[in-house]
Formats: structure tokens, C-alpha cells, sequence
């Protein structure tokens, strides 16, 4: 199990991914920084919060492309060939797969955080961090990325396609707000309509804004278990599509 | 203990099956060399072995211990490469190594490794920009970490030129002196005849002949070729003689039997006709032209 975990880690630290998508991170954190600062009434308030927040939007992309592609290159490369024909059962092999997208969300928190510490330098004024407004845009980002990203996963086995699953996940993330309107009127005549997946992708949204639950009709909590189930849920549908892929 | 056993492997594609009842067995420190023609099932026979494919009934055991999709423990000692080499483009030959290192393998080894394959030279290359040949060595150099007791090659040849391939023969040779045992398939069995100790010839998913190498060259059926101007004209003198003549470009070709009288039955048969000879030659058919005669039979059979 280390031993993949080490090989998936290793594949990553040799690939451009994490680079990129660091100075992507960066960008992100200076440019929310650089408009705040332009602005004669923006410069006037901490924009600490903002500027983390963009920052975690591109870390959302970045994870999209991750989640999408991290089980189909195997296939499109056939470097699967020597992944599944080892003495490690594909369970293995799809955790350690998880755990590397883990790895690779913890890093880019961590950039985005360094990148508004940075942001906070160069445009802020060395005005104070507001924890608990990064510890709130963490945890919905985190409930909204177990959700999301097993979807995706689940997509990108289906079709055996990583570009399908970008596209869709990005969809995703553009569409929900659009169809909140008439989700919401769904669940308005049908109250069960509130338990389907597209309801919880909110769940971001609802730990920024708590006013959402009156659209939801479900409390923050019942919000974050929703999508902690429904992502299992996808997740081990993707498992058993993973595991009967013949190569 | 035998390396290898695979019995009775049936595989289905749909409902089309692939694999008929297949069973051969490989001992410690020998070649099976795996025959073919392209589409017989060589590959799929491979993948069920490593678990790249299901197959819906039979046993495959590795140093007698049963392998299945869950169980694979057995695999740890099993070095593979199946139908091309697949490395990591964006990393380097040597980086791809390290990557598929267990941890049991140590730098000398792996130098050792990167030595006899013959991948040192551009060991620090990206294998995006590697030939077809390059990938191919280092397909093999991976298959060889981890100590593996059984090496399964798939078509490893495909792209070798043939000073490439002359040491590769060299090197599986070595290998299986050291006792690795090793399962190499190919479509030309030229390919690996001065090397495998026994053959598995397979067609449309069937084993239709097992051999060790000596047997598999004397038993090959003997001809007597008559190079003749008049092929036709010839092959009626000869069917006329009670003979069953084939006609082959300029040669009429009859079975042979172990002393002269053929020969000298259908040497008259022609004089008779007054067909003119311009050559007779009795040989032993080579390996190639056994095989195709083997496989022509087989379609034939098939075929009614
Ligand atoms: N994924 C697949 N789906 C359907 N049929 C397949 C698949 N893979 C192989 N086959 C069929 O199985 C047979 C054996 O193929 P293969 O094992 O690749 O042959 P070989 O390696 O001897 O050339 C062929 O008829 C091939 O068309
Ligand atoms: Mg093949």
C-alpha cells in the first residue's frame, strides 16, 4: 500500500501538474489582492477573506482536472499494464489513488494560503488573518470537493474519458447555480427532490451563505452528511466499475 | 513444483469465446515459447495470467498457489510485459525504474538491470522519445526488477532490429540458466526457436500442439520437392502415381517416407510423363513451414 502511495506521489512529483496549478493559485491570490487594492472603497476593508476565497475557486478547478484524470491516463497511457498486473489487488490501487487526490487538495490549500499571506504583503497592508473565515471556506470546500470529485471520478470510469469528466464537473459547478431556481421550486411540490445529489453540491455555498438553507430546506449539517453519502455512494459505484475494467 | 499451471482457461469476449479449454504448465528455469498467429489468443492467455482480464473459468496457479482477482500475492514474483511496453513518457528510463521498484531492488541491481537490457546510454532520456526498439528494452528492464521467478513476455521481439533481438535471446538464455522461468509468445516461431525448450502452438483460442523443441523439429513432416518446369502437368503424373502432390510456385512437393523408394517412385512417375526435372531436394521441413502446415491442417479442420 506505501509502495503505491509512493509511486502515485512520485508520478505527481515528476509531472507539471502541481506547478502549474500552484502559479495558477498564486495568480488568483494576487489579482483578487491587486483589485481590493485598486479600489478606493474595496482597499478599504481586510481582504484577507476574498482573496483566500478566489484562491480556493482555483484550487476547485484544479481539482476537477485531477479527480477527472487520475484514473484514466492509466488507461490512455497503458501504463495500467503494469499497475494491475502486480501482486496489488485494485482496491489498493484505488485507494492509493484517493489518498494521493488528498495529497494533492492539502498542498493546494496550503498554496492558496501562503498565496494570500503573500497577497496580504504586497496589496493588504499587513492586515490581520481571519481564521475563521478560511476555516469556513476550508470545510464547505471540503464537503463540497468529496462530493464533487467522487462524481467525477465516477464520470471519467464511465466514460473512460478525463476530458468528459472535466467538462461535466465544470458544468457542474457553473450549472448548479442555474438550476437552483427551479430545483428549488421541485422542492417546493416534491420535498424529497431535496435529497438528490444536486441539491448537496450547494453545500458550499450554504456554509458561505446559511441563508441558502431556505432554498435547500436542509439544515448546514444535514447538508455536509448528504454529501459525505452521496459521495460514497459514487464512490464505491466507481470502485466496482474500477475493479471489473479488464485491460 | 511447477512455475506455472494454467488448466482448462476458457475466456469469453461477449459471446465469443476466445479461449477453449487451454492448459500448459511451465517448469522451473525453462522457455515456453507461446505460437501463433496474430488474433489466436497469445495476449489474452497472458493478461488472464496477471489478472489485466477476467476469464470465466479454469485455475491458473503460481508456485502452486492459486491466483485469483483478490489474490494476487503470488504475483510478486512475476515480472510482465503484455502486448507493448507502456513506460511513463514524461518520465526517464531510469525514473520509470525507480517507479516500479518495489524497494527489493537494489542501485547495483538496478544498474546490472539497466546493463542488460542495454538501456544505459539513454537511461536519462524521457521515454517519449524513445523508438519503438528503446521502449521496448525498457519494458523489459522493468519486467526484470523485483526479482521475479517467472518473466511473462508478450511479443518482446516487435520492434527489436536483429542485433537487438540476437542479444535479447541472449539474455532470456541467461535468465533461465539463473532459474528464472519465462513465457515468451510470438507469431514467428523463428523468433524464438534457438531458444525456448518447449512449445505451446495455439489457433482460434485452442492448444493444438504442446512439444519440447527437439521433438517439435523431428516430428515435422518430411517432403520431397521436384523443381519441375510443368507444375501441373506434374502434380497428375504424381496423383497418377498414388501420391498426394502439392503444388507449390515452381515445386511439386510429395510426402517423403524414412528410406528412398518415395523418392525413387515419383522420380520414375515423372520420367514416365516425360516431364523434364530440374532439381530434386529431399529435406526436413524447417520449424516455420511446420508450423504453417500445422495451422493450415488445424483451419482445415476447423473450417468442416
Ligand atoms: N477486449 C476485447 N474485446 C473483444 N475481443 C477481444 C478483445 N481482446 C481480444 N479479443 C479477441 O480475442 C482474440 C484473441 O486476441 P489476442 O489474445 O489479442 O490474440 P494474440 O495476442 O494471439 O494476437 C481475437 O480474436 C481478438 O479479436
Ligand atoms: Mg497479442
Amino acid at each position: 500500500m506505501l509502495t503505491l502511495i509512493r509511486q502515485e506521489l512520485y508520478k505527481q512529483l515528476h509531472g507539471k501538474f502541481y506547478i502549474g496549478w500552484g502559479i495558477v493559485t498564486l495568480a488568483m491570490a494576487l489579482f483578487a489582492g491587486f483589485v481590493y487594492h485598486s479600489s478606493k472603497e474595496l482597499s478599504q476593508i481586510n481582504a484577507n477573506g476574498p482573496i483566500f476565497s478566489s484562491a480556493i475557486i482555483v484550487v476547485l478547478v484544479a481539482m476537477i482536472v485531477f479527480a477527472s484524470s487520475i484514473l484514466t491516463t492509466d488507461f490512455s497511457n497503458n501504463t495500467v499494464k503494469y499497475l494491475f498486473a502486480r501482486q496489488f489487488s485494485r482496491g489498493k490501487i484505488f485507494i492509493s489513488k484517493l489518498v494521493t487526490i488528498v495529497v494533492m487538495y492539502v498542498y493546494l490549500l496550503v498554496v492558496s494560503f501562503v498565496s494570500t499571506l503573500i497577497a496580504n504583503a504586497l496589496f493588504n497592508k499587513m492586515r490581520s488573518i481571519p481564521f475563521d473565515v478560511f476555516g469556513n471556506r476550508i470545510s464547505g470546500m471540503s464537503f463540497y470537493l468529496f462530493l464533487m470529485l467522487s462524481l467525477v471520478l465516477l464520470i471519467s470510469c464511465l466514460f473512460k474519458s478525463n476530458a468528459v469528466a472535466i467538462a461535466i464537473g465544470i458544468v457542474f459547478y457553473f450549472v448548479v447555480s442555474i438550476i437552483n431556481p427551479f430545483l428549488s421550486i421541485f422542492i417546493y411540490y416534491h420535498s424529497w427532490v431535496k435529497y438528490i445529489p444536486l441539491t448537496f453540491l450547494n453545500v458550499y455555498s450554504q456554509t458561505i451563505s446559511p441563508m441558502m438553507s431556505e432554498m435547500t430546506k436542509l439544515s448546514l449539517n444535514e447538508m455536509r452528511v448528504g454529501s459525505i453519502i452521496w459521495g460514497i455512494v459514487f464512490l464505491l459505484i466507481t470502485y466496482v466499475v474500477y475493479n471489473r475494467r479488464n485491460v | 513444483m511447477k512455475t506455472l499451471e494454467v488448466q482448462s482457461l476458457n475466456k469469453f469476449f461477449g459471446r465469443k469465446q476466445a479461449l477453449f479449454d487451454v492448459s500448459f504448465d511451465i517448469e522451473p528455469g525453462t522457455i515456453l515459447g507461446l505460437i501463433g498467429p496474430n488474433g489466436a489468443g497469445k495476449s489474452t492467455i497472458m493478461k488472464s495470467i496477471v489478472g489485466l482480464t477476467d476469464y470465466n473459468s479454469g485455475s491458473i496457479k503460481i508456485d502452486g498457489k492459486e491466483l485469483t482477482k483478490n489474490k494476487r500475492s503470488s504475483l510478486e514474483n512475476v515480472g510482465s510485459m503484455i502486448e507493448s511496453p507502456a513506460p511513463y513518457l514524461n518520465l526517464t528510463g531510469r525514473q520509470n525504474l525507480k517507479l516500479f521498484n518495489d524497494g527489493s531492488t537494489t542501485d547495483e541491481e538496478m544498474q546490472e538491470i539497466m546493463e542488460e537490457t542495454q538501456i544505459i546510454e539513454f537511461a536519462d532520456r524521457k521515454a517519449k522519445k524513445y523508438s519503438l526498439g528503446m521502449k521496448q528494452r525498457l519494458g523489459i528492464a522493468i519486467s526484470l526488477l523485483n526479482h521475479p521467478k517467472l518473466l511473462i513476455l508478450d511479443e518482446p521481439m516487435n520492434g527489436l532490429d536483429p542485433q537487438s533481438t540476437h542479444d535479447l535471446r541472449d539474455l532470456l538464455v541467461k535468465l533461465s540458466k539463473r532459474g528464472i522461468s519465462i513465457l515468451i509468445s510470438s507469431h514467428l516461431l523463428d523468433e524464438l526457436s534457438r531458444i525456448a525448450d518447449y512449445y505451446v502452438v495455439i489457433n482460434h483460442g485452442k492448444v493444438i500442439k504442446k512439444s519440447d523443441a527437439k521433438s517439435f523439429l523431428s516430428e515435422g513432416p518430411k517432403t520431397i520437392k521436384f523443381e519441375v518446369k510443368d507444375t501441373d502437368a506434374a502434380k497428375s503424373a504424381l496423383d497418377a502415381a498414388g501420391f498426394t502432390a502439392t503444388v507449390y510456385d515452381k515445386t511439386v512437393e510429395i510426402e517423403d517416407n524414412n528410406d528412398s523408394t518415395a523418392m525413387n517412385a515419383g522420380l520414375s512417375a515423372l520420367n514416365q510423363a516425360g516431364i523434364e526435372i530440374e532439381n530434386v531436394s529431399r529435406n526436413q521441413t524447417d520449424l516455420e513451414e511446420s508450423l504453417l502446415k500445422l495451422l493450415s491442417s488445424d483451419n482445415n479442420k476447423e473450417a468442416k
